[in-house]
């Protein structure tokens, strides 16, 4: 990544992390910043570190050494502040069994004091296309509808940060050209954004700075 | 290739012939060298076993010394009659969650796509899930039957009527599988019904009196012969209907059967939970939204309220389970009322808490929201909880009666085993999987994660923690201390990564 001359402290900035497992040294000292109003994508071969990069930024997972900074200070998981900044998509969210996809939704705006949540809601299920879907219990979405249902769990919420992982899985090319006027259209109202793409023309169209974990 | 025009089906005979011959070609082990291997299981089951029984006599040796008046041998005798009913109607809810019948996802994949008959198939698994309903059934109501003090011939008529009864509600359920079900969960509503009215009658020490001699004589024959033929009915309506059934029918019990299975052989209980709340709510596909409701964590509890609205299983067992307390009492069973109480909250409860249990599992999903983890679980402990402890309140009479205790003491003594029930439902729903990384310890079974074996007792420890200080000392005292050693494990559960 090329480095950019810093103005203002960017929102997120990692510093030499690294992950190991074992004799495995998957993450060597990896330094990235975002800023708000830009989008950085991770991309490159499977096992080249990229998930396991995220999950270590977003604090699903312990790195071996390194720093993750929010808005200049120190990122902690735990703290509700954090949690209300960083809205993170990746693999490991599930949800409720016995709560519709609109209850999901109402639940998280509700839960994040959002003003006139049901109007917010109701804009983002118009926009991830799940308004049939609404009274629809999660275990019998479609992958493709779940995947949907996932990303509308962060635009429901307020976020300064979105972290995604492979966000493009299981969309269709609808699906896909959507997602890309949505991010672009997070940038443009200032929020940073880092995601890990194996689609090239999602990174080409979101994407302002390109990081190959492959490509030493 | 395609079938020729008109070919007779393959038979199921055959393919089973050329199945075992496969794997006859590729056994590495003798008969021998297998019984051998397994002689360590049937050592224990033969040892267990051997407890057991000499465990259920003592324990009706001392019900019996216990139970001397005759309000409380009416209340025996009933309870089995009421026990007769609940085990059919466990064993039709079973029946229509598997099937009855029921193909593994593999065999519905390889040999139903064939043009194999699939009756003879179909008729083995119909005969398997019989059997298996009848030996539970049978096993059931003559434990119950022993308990209560039954002669020993009484509880051989009852036992084989309830077997026999056990496998022809099975077969009735084959039949009824055409209809998803439908008709079982019916019958199955009506015979829990029956149960619980049968336990509210002998609550309130209103159950008509009866008696078991008359499984001794000509009518105890005619009862097992009524149900024998009956059954025998529905087993060949049920077999003359097997290929009507789809496959779309037949494979999904297989596939739930199949889960649980692996789950229960890593010993993963909470697993067992996932899969079945999963099932049910995916079986109910859409519900009635219900949107508004206050912000920040209170959005979590309230959210507990709706759900508690639309779980009326869960709400109506733990409704029915208050029943326990007040039968424990009319049997005379004053000394295990509390742990009896708290046993029946936790397992009766523990169905209210499919949020707690969801937030635990999902690391992704407590990151969505803006609050501590702690914050989090104790929200969606809040309302299952307040139930537990409005349903301890309403035992307190039962609890007060048992230990002889004022109001006061009654209340605090229910209270303190309300919280007992709620901490070991955190104790048991916060638990992650069994963790293979840990060094394992050989047996018969192959290698075991140390802690495997002790999680099956996850949950009754943290009971037990509870409910021994109320059956040391039932008193205030007693409540305060069990009451701040509950609180202690919950504060370090909700808290814990």
């Amino acid at each position: 990544m090329s480095p950019k001359v810093p103005k203002s402290p960017p929102l997120l900035r990692v510093r030499g992390l690294e992950r190991h497992f074992g004799d495995l040294h998957l993450l060597n000292g990896l330094d990235l910043e975002v800023r708000s109003g830009e989008a950085l994508a991770l991309i490159g071969p499977n096992g080249a570190g990229k998930s396991t990069a995220l999950r270590c930024i977003a604090g699903a997972d312990k790195a071996t050494a390194g720093t993750v900074e929010l808005d200049g200070a120190v990122l902690d998981e735990r703290s509700p502040a954090t949690r209300r900044d960083l809205a993170v998509v990746m693999d490991d969210l599930d949800f409720f069994p016995d709560l519709s996809v609109v209850e999901h939704l109402n639940l998280l705006a509700r839960a994040h004091r959002v003003a006139d949540a049901d109007a917010v809601v109701d804009a983002v299920l118009e926009d991830v296309g799940l308004v049939g879907q609404a009274a629809q219990l999660p275990g019998t979405l479609s992958s493709g509808q779940r995947r949907r249902l996932a990303l509308a769990s962060a635009f429901v919420r307020p976020r300064r940060l979105l972290i995604l992982d492979e966000p493009e899985q299981r969309l269709d090319a609808e699906g896909l050209a959507w997602l890309a006027d949505r991010l672009n259209a997070e940038k443009a109202d200032g929020l940073g954004i880092l995601l890990v793409s194996h689609d090239p023309q999602l990174v080409d169209a979101v994407a302002d700075w390109v990081l190959d974990l492959g490509g030493e | 290739m395609t079938a020729e025009t008109g070919s007779p089906a393959v038979g199921a005979r055959s393919l089973r012939r050329q199945m075992r011959s496969w794997r006859r070609q590729r056994a590495d082990t003798t008969l021998y060298e297998q019984v051998s291997d397994a002689y360590v299981w049937v050592f224990s089951g033969v040892v267990i076993g051997a407890m057991a029984i000499s465990a259920m006599i003592q324990t009706r040796v001392s019900i019996a010394s216990g139970c001397t008046t005759a309000t409380c041998t009416d209340a025996r005798t009933s309870l089995v009659w009421a026990s007769v009913a609940g085990v059919l109607a466990v064993a039709l809810a079973a029946a229509q969650s598997v099937g009855p019948v029921m193909v593994t996802p593999a065999t519905g994949a390889w040999l139903l796509t064939t043009p194999v008959d699939r009756r003879p198939l179909l008729r083995s698994r119909l005969l398997a899930a019989c059997i298996t309903a009848a030996l539970v059934c049978g096993a059931t109501v003559s434990v119950v039957g022993l308990l209560a003090g039954f002669p020993g011939g009484s509880i051989a008529v009852l036992g084989v009527s309830a077997a026999v009864a056990g496998a022809g509600v099975t077969a009735a359920a084959a039949s009824w599988q055409t209809h998803d079900g439908r008709t079982t969960r019916l019958v199955a509503l009506v015979l829990a019904t029956a149960t619980a009215a049968w336990m509210l009658l002998i609550a309130l020490d209103a159950e008509p009196a009866t008696t078991s001699e008359w499984a001794l004589g000509a009518v105890g024959w005619i009862v097992v012969s009524a149900t024998v033929v009956v059954t025998v009915g529905l087993l060949v309506r049920a077999s003359v209907r097997l290929d009507v059934l789809v496959r779309a029918q037949l494979v999904p019990g297989g596939s739930l059967l199949s889960s649980l299975s692996g789950a229960l052989a890593g010993l993963d209980l909470t697993l067992v939970y996932d899969i079945l709340v999963a099932r049910r709510w995916r079986t109910a596909a859409t519900v009635h939204p219900v949107r508004g409701g206050p912000g920040g964590a209170w959005a979590l509890v309230w959210r507990d309220v709706v759900r508690l609205r639309r779980s009326t299983g869960a709400v109506a067992s733990l409704v029915v389970a208050l029943l326990v307390p007040y039968v424990v009492v009319r049997l005379g069973l004053d000394d295990v009322t509390v742990l009896a109480s708290a046993t029946t909250a936790f397992l009766a409860g523990v169905w209210s808490f499919s949020a707690l249990r969801t937030t635990a599992s999902n690391p992704g999903l407590v990151r969505c929201f803006p609050m501590s983890l702690a914050a989090v679980r104790s929200a969606t402990l809040a309302v299952p909880g307040a139930f537990l402890l409005v349903w301890s309140l309403a035992a307190a009479p039962a609890i007060g009666r048992s230990l002889d205790l004022g109001v006061g003491a009654a209340v605090w003594v229910s209270v303190a085993t309300g919280a007992a029930a709620l901490g070991a439902v955190a104790r048991w729903l916060l638990a992650g999987p069994p963790n293979y990384s840990q060094p394992l310890i050989s047996s018969p079974a192959g290698g075991v994660p140390i802690a495997l074996i002790g999680s099956t007792l996850r949950g009754f420890d943290v009971l037990a923690l509870g409910v021994v200080p109320l059956l040391v000392s039932p008193t205030e005292t007693g409540s305060l201390v069990s009451m701040g050693l509950t609180a202690s494990v919950l504060s370090y559960l909700l808290n814990r990564k």
